[in-house]
């Protein structure tokens, strides 16, 4: 282990062995540990003790081979055993994020994002704070929108439905007269709200999309796949 | 649908066909209902028993009939449904059926035939004849194996009982019309299931020719940036091409097919958006339209908001490259609806520069002409944000 950075341990669950192959290339920051393409594998071989963070691919079988654990079934495996996940992963739609954090994950880098972004969030997640994808602004929202995050403060609810039209934060920070980081800080506690209901929900990693809506307190039909 | 999604190319041979489940549907009611009628059968029988009023020939013809149905079950819950038994066996089922009718209708005196328990077969072959409707046999078949044993309970129960002939046409009628029921329904349910697999086979083949389109481009620009030889000098327009590609395949791969105006045919706003975004995938979209579901629109201000969003986004495309996300939003409101489009591009100063032909008259001037509010809000370095506002209209 590498003394002089001895809190940036890190375990790589991916099926892509080019991934797995670049990854302490790509994450210089990072000390990889241990790279597997299947969750198994990384728990026959690491305990939780020996990693700071699992990072990990939600799609870990392109066969649909059954046996393989993935999504937010490997997740919930994980988290169950102790390990820091984070998903490396595009997957966008809230169904699929909402039970992955409400398995346990706690963060989600974008693999459509910069390496930059990347690495900060891998090393925001070891530090132990949340990283919530921008795609899960909508869940919030539409969690405020039917009074399931109750405790929001007028301002946090401002910055949501402005985060959520995409305003940028330097245009949102100027519309409401606060600066740029304080905007940020107020939507970090949006997301930190909105993870501790969607972990308070314990969504079943087999849940149906009527049974997550049920336990969200939303309105039938809120989580369909949008239309466009 | 398990919360990770059915891939849309998987077909999942561990899921039975519509029709296969309707079968199964068919054969949980009807045998429900013979099952229950065969213990009110058993029940008469051992009450005899116990009164010492036991009919051997009634004792023998219900012993038939439990055998022949802890078989006949057995092998349906083998199978899991009738229509999956060996054809053979609609025969014996309905031999034995007859037989109850004919053995146990000598056996007893006449005045017992009629409205009395002690003639159970009627009851028998009441919940014994539906059944026939979901064999794996033709309707007409069936029906005349119902009228077949109508026929033979009528006979056998008219001598001696003449004077209540209309109660026996009425009794056998039932017999035949509880087939007859029996057979619409199978009939109706089979097709609802046929059509339902047609339907699925349909998009499963649609979106398979979706996804071939699709990848088309995709992997030969893959294999293009796979090759060593490729000049430094067009990697640049090849990684460009590459995010492009990468924003329209991840684009096609999680919308759901394009909205469609609501049941009443009136345009709705997801209809509207979805329709504006042909053409655009390539951008890197994002799409939140989950506050905006179902709000009708006026086709006339339809027209206005999708020609105004392309527009806009024929803007957004003009300066594509500096670009990251472009972000659709809609969500009812209190006293109408809002649509919203905002990219983090370089944005621009409104006071020093003006808007363009496109934004002023296409975008503006074309939404203000529908009753719509528009407000632009942008400045340097900030991105552009577009929101329109409009009055909530019954379905037109």
């Amino acid at each position: 282990m590498n003394a002089s950075r001895p809190h940036n341990r890190v375990a790589v669950i991916d099926d892509s062995s080019q991934t797995r192959e670049s990854f302490h290339l790509v994450f210089p920051e990072l000390e990889v540990v241990g790279t597997f393409p299947s969750v198994n594998a990384l728990t026959a071989t690491m305990s939780p003790d020996d990693v700071d963070l699992t990072v990990l691919d939600l799609q870990l079988s392109r066969n649909f081979d059954e046996q393989v654990l993935q999504g937010p079934a490997a997740v919930e495996h994980l988290t169950a055993r102790g390990y820091r996940v984070c998903l490396y992963t595009d997957e966008r739609r809230l169904l699929v994020l909402a039970t992955c954090f409400s398995s346990g994950a706690c963060g989600l880098a974008r693999k459509s994002d910069s390496i930059t972004d990347n690495q900060t969030a891998f090393l925001q997640v070891i530090k132990g704070t949340p990283v919530i994808p921008s795609s899960m602004v909508e869940l919030a929202e539409l969690l405020a929108y039917r009074d399931r995050l109750p405790t929001l403060t007028e301002r946090q609810s401002e910055v949501l439905r402005g985060r959520a039209r995409g305003i940028t934060w330097g245009a949102l920070a100027r519309r409401l007269g606060i600066s740029t980081k304080t905007a940020q800080e107020h939507m970090n506690a949006v997301m930190l709200k909105m993870m501790s209901v969607l972990q308070a929900a314990h969504l079943s990693n087999s849940a149906t999309p009527g049974d997550i809506e049920r336990a969200l307190g939303l309105a039938p039909g809120d989580l369909a796949a949008p239309t466009c | 649908m398990t919360v990770s999604d059915t891939p849309l190319l998987r077909q999942d041979t561990t899921i039975d066909s519509s029709r296969i489940k309707a079968e199964r549907a068919m054969t949980v009611v009807l045998g429900v209902f013979r099952l229950g009628m065969l213990v009110q059968v058993l029940f008469s029988l051992v009450s005899s028993t116990i009164r010492s009023e036991i009919v051997w020939g009634s004792a023998v013809a219900g012993s038939v009939v439990v055998v022949w149905n802890v078989i006949l079950f057995g092998v349906v819950i083998k199978q899991k449904s009738f229509a999956a038994t060996p054809t053979w066996m609609w025969l014996i089922d309905f031999v034995v059926a007859a037989q109850t009718v004919i053995v146990v209708s000598q056996a007893l005196p006449s005045s017992s035939l009629i409205g009395t328990w002690a003639f159970w077969p009627y009851a028998y072959i009441c919940a014994t004849a539906p059944t026939f409707a979901i064999w794996p046999q033709p309707i007409w078949r069936s029906m005349t194996l119902s009228v077949l044993l109508a026929v033979i309970y009528g006979v056998t129960v008219f001598p001696g009982n003449e004077t209540l002939i209309y109660t026996i046409i009425n009794n056998a009628a039932s017999v035949v019309i509880y087939t007859l029921i029996s057979a619409i329904g199978a009939s109706f349910i089979r097709r609802l299931a046929q059509t339902a697999d047609q339907h699925k086979e349909r998009a499963i083949a649609l979106e398979q020719e979706r996804h071939r389109f699709h990848m088309h481009d995709v992997t030969g620009l893959l294999n293009r940036l796979s090759q060593e030889d490729i000049p430094p000098e067009a990697l640049a327009a090849l990684r460009t091409q590459a995010l492009r590609e990468s924003n329209r395949l991840r684009y096609d791969i999680t919308s759901a097919s394009a909205a469609t105006p609501n049941e009443l045919g009136s345009p709705t706003v997801e209809s509207v958006i979805s329709a504006s975004l042909k053409g655009f995938g390539h951008l890197p979209l994002e799409i939140r339209t989950h506050l905006g579901q179902d709000i009708s629109l006026h086709p006339d201000t339809a027209v206005a908001l999708e020609s105004a969003l392309i527009s806009l986004l024929y803007n957004i495309q003009f300066h594509a490259g500096q670009v990251q996300e472009v972000i659709i939003h809609s969500a009812r409101q209190a006293d109408g609806w809002e649509v919203s489009i905002c990219d983090d591009g370089v944005g621009f100063d409104l006071e020093q520069t003006p808007m363009g032909f496109g934004l002023k008259r296409q975008v503006i001037a074309g939404l203000q002409s529908q009753g719509l509010t528009v407000t632009v809000e942008t400045a340097p370095g900030e991105g552009t944000c577009v929101f329109i506002h409009g009055p909530l209209v019954e379905p037109h």
